[in-house]
């Protein structure tokens, strides 16, 4: 019993020191790499910009921030992040601003749907893996949820887990540079499709609580550092009577901060033409909706 | 719980830990092991653990009954209720809504409407093994090949012992009970070859059958979709799955077995290298197989009957094993195709009929190809679903151009993976290279930390699969 105890301890340290060994490589390269947009961040450094987008794919797909920059010359990025919720959001906009780049204005996209999600980001927070051996990445993590102490602290277990995205297959198409990343050179993606389908917007949550913790810190970061918080709401294709009611039940709660606040929610109201998906605009709706962001930035009057 | 969870992870170091280090008399490490049999079974859903209570209660309560009476009538009704109690429990929970639905289906075709409400049933996990396993003790204890058990730990712990309580191999009370009497010593070597297994058996489950089974199921989710080579490329992929998913099971419950001094019956012997359906069937499940030809096919004569006596046999004995597995007509089916393939090779065997011998290579494709083609049946959704595969996958009309339907790479990673166990189980087979290899211990921690790493970087973590024969 002595000899097997002995040897499966000895097996057990030798298995992780190769992995933590492998974990260091794999998290280096990654990181080298800016895959995934939190990671592409974190390689942006010292930057001083008049305004960052904040918000989920419905910042990250619908706002154009190379044409807003060709028209009104203000500088900008989108760190818009596929799926994401409000807590993802505000470690995205922690992680600029550790990298010594500062933004006057942050405008940030609010709807039901990310307004009622988990704090705990279950769609988004993979993205970060990487990243959790930085501090005050894993001091936002620990706050949601216990399983952030394993993947820190186990090697592999992150990449392990969430192989379907950090993959060996990801790895070799780093290294043998065939990566594309889905985002350009300001951090946004646009989509030429056009929209095929018939549904309307649907929330899963109809009971909008108050007030929403992340949205809150995501406020207090933005008055502790000086920066103007803006909030909107991107375009939805269209929605009936109950969903309608949803949105103005959120409208309202939204103004209850008394922060400017743009809804956009009817602009492109069954312009089928101008959307990819039920809530989120093409190619051809990003150049209308474009102009609505530019209004918000050169302060014209945009409320509708 | 599963196998493939983090719970169980914690769950048999703490119970090994116990076992060995805190506990040093039988009775002690068999409460301990009812114990931890309870909880792993209740993990799931501890309401059924009654089930499992009262059958034991059943079988142990009738085994001392049957043990002081002579007289044969009255011993052949304390079977009869053995198996009423077992079966009636087994049909209950698994059969209930199909008979209905079937009794219902059959009316409706002859224009009469039925409305007779199913119920809600769960199928508790694991009830046709544990069945089966506590019915062998009576069977075998009116058939007076064992003496009965007069200690209930022992009999409670060898129907609910956690290794193989859901998913088998069925262990005989001959081979198991006995087990649970004598004092267990540590025994290094069993250990490691238990640990051995556990990991190899976890890369089957975790990296080839759950792999496998995201291409399977894109392809059986969607039938009327997917023609010519994909589907049987996902049909092929599927024989593997199930292996996998079966075998690997199979690896990781006798692995844990001998991690306790326990010695589990071998389940699986490269059941695809078979020459004949007979011979799928003797490394195929072999647990379950021999129960059924002891306790089903040789009760009905067996072999030592008319030629067409035999064959009806042989064909129950399919047609039952098929309707074991599940309630639906598609598990029937599957059953029978292997019947009449048993029948044919049986007619075959005993009056010449091919007055030729194929080469071995073409025997082992030939009896993988019907294998593959009744798992069609066994995978498919329903009857329809099954019939369409087979239209589908001899329609080439699109060419090539549909093989696609995931990514070149990870289609690339499945054809290695199952090429890989092939040749594992193809050198394992022919001469002892891989325990030489093994001798060497860098050899074996360098293949230990491999499979570790490939489980790691191509296990499936998100969207586990169940182990398929858990439904059972």
């Amino acid at each position: 019993m002595r000899k097997f105890a002995k040897k499966t301890i000895v097996f057990f340290i030798l298995v992780l020191v190769i992995a933590k060994g492998i974990d260091v490589i794999i998290t280096h390269y990654f990181l080298q790499s800016g895959y995934y947009k939190p990671l592409w961040l974190n390689k942006i450094k010292n930057q001083n910009l008049d305004y960052v987008l904040l918000g989920n794919s419905r910042v990250y797909s619908t706002i154009d921030v190379g044409e807003i920059e060709k028209s009104t010359d203000l500088k900008g990025l989108n760190l818009g992040l596929d799926g994401s919720n409000f807590a993802s959001q505000l470690l995205m906009l922690k992680i600029f601003h550790k990298n010594n780049n500062h933004t006057q204005k942050v405008l940030l996209q609010v709807d039901p749907t990310v307004y009622t999600a988990e704090d705990n980001d279950r769609f988004a927070a993979y993205n970060f893996l990487p990243l959790l051996e930085k501090k005050y990445v894993f001091e936002h993590y620990k706050a949601l949820g216990n399983e952030y102490y394993l993947y820190k602290y186990i090697p592999l277990l992150k990449y392990g887990k969430f192989n379907f995205k950090w993959s060996i297959e990801n790895l070799v198409k780093l290294k043998l540079n065939r990566w594309n990343p889905p985002y350009d050179q300001y951090g946004s993606y646009l989509h030429d499709d056009k929209y095929q389908g018939d549904s309307l917007q649907h929330f899963e949550n109809t009971n909008i609580p108050e007030p929403n913790l992340y949205l809150q810190k995501i406020i207090n970061y933005c008055k502790v550092n000086d920066i103007e918080l803006i909030l909107f709401t991107a375009p939805y294709i269209d929605y009936d009577i109950e969903n309608e009611a949803v949105i103005d039940g959120f409208n309202n709660t939204i103004r209850g901060y008394n922060l400017p606040y743009y809804t956009y929610h009817n602009l492109l109201r069954k312009d089928y033409d101008l959307f990819y998906d039920n809530n989120h605009i093409n190619i051809n709706g990003v150049r209308i909706f474009n102009k609505k962001i530019e209004s918000i930035l050169l302060k014209e009057n945009t409320h509708l | 719980m599963l196998f493939n969870s983090l719970a169980f992870l914690v769950f048999l170091p703490t119970v090994f830990l116990l076992y060995w280090f805190l506990l040093k008399e039988n009775k002690g490490r068999n409460v301990l092991l009812l114990l931890a049999s309870y909880l792993f079974y209740g993990w799931w859903d501890w309401r059924f653990l009654s089930l499992i209570i009262f059958s034991s209660l059943v079988d142990y309560l009738v085994g001392k009954r049957m043990a002081g009476e002579d007289n044969e009538q009255r011993r052949k009704r304390l079977l009869f209720i053995s198996i009423f109690v077992n079966l009636g429990l087994l049909g209950f929970f698994k059969y209930f809504n199909f008979f209905i639905d079937s009794f219902i289906n059959s009316f409706d075709f002859l224009g009469m409407n039925l409305n007779i409400s199913t119920l809600y049933i769960i199928l508790p996990v694991g009830i046709s093994f544990y069945t089966f396993q506590t019915m062998s003790y009576t069977i075998d204890l009116y058939k007076q090949e064992i003496k009965p058990c007069n200690d209930p730990l022992a009999f409670f712990t060898f129907v609910a012992f956690f290794p193989q309580l859901v998913a088998g191999p069925i262990e005989r009370a001959s081979h198991l009970l006995p087990q649970f009497y004598k004092k267990r010593n540590f025994d290094y070597t069993q250990a490691v070859s238990g640990l051995r297994l556990i990991l190899w058996g976890m890369f089957k489950k975790i990296v080839i059958a759950d792999r496998l089974a995201e291409y399977v199921n894109i392809i059986y989710s969607d039938p009327a979709a997917h023609t010519g080579l994909p589907v049987i490329l996902g049909t092929i992929f599927f024989a593997f799955q199930i292996y996998c998913d079966f075998s690997g099971y199979s690896d990781i419950a006798i692995g844990t077995a001998r991690l306790f001094g326990f010695d589990l019956m071998t389940n699986f012997r490269t059941p695809y290298f078979s020459k004949t359906i007979k011979e799928f069937w003797s490394r195929w499940h072999i647990s379950l197989s021999t129960w059924f030809r002891d306790y089903v096919y040789i009760p009905l004569g067996g072999n030592r009957a008319s030629t067409s006596r035999w064959i009806t046999n042989l064909m129950i004995t399919f047609v039952v094993s098929g309707f074991w597995h599940g309630a639906n007509w598609t598990f029937v089916i599957w059953g029978a195709i292997h019947g009449i393939v048993n029948g044919i090779e049986a007619l075959n065997s005993k009056f010449q009929l091919l007055k030729f011998r194929l080469p071995t290579i073409l025997q082992v494709m030939l009896t993988f190809t019907i294998v593959c083609f009744a798992w069609i049946f066994f995978r498919a959704n329903s009857f329809g679903d099954a019939i369409l595969i087979i239209q589908n996958a001899v329609d080439f009309s699109n060419g090539l151009s549909n093989v696609k339907i995931i990514s070149a790479f990870d289609l690339a990673i499945l054809l290695l993976l199952v090429g890989f166990l092939i040749s594992t189980e193809l050198i394992s087979q022919s001469d002892n290279t891989v325990e030489k290899l093994l001798k060497n211990q860098t050899v074996r921690y360098i293949s230990y930390i491999t499979l570790i790493l490939l489980i790691v970087f191509f296990g499936v973590f998100q969207n586990k699969q169940d182990f398929i024969y858990f439904q059972f």
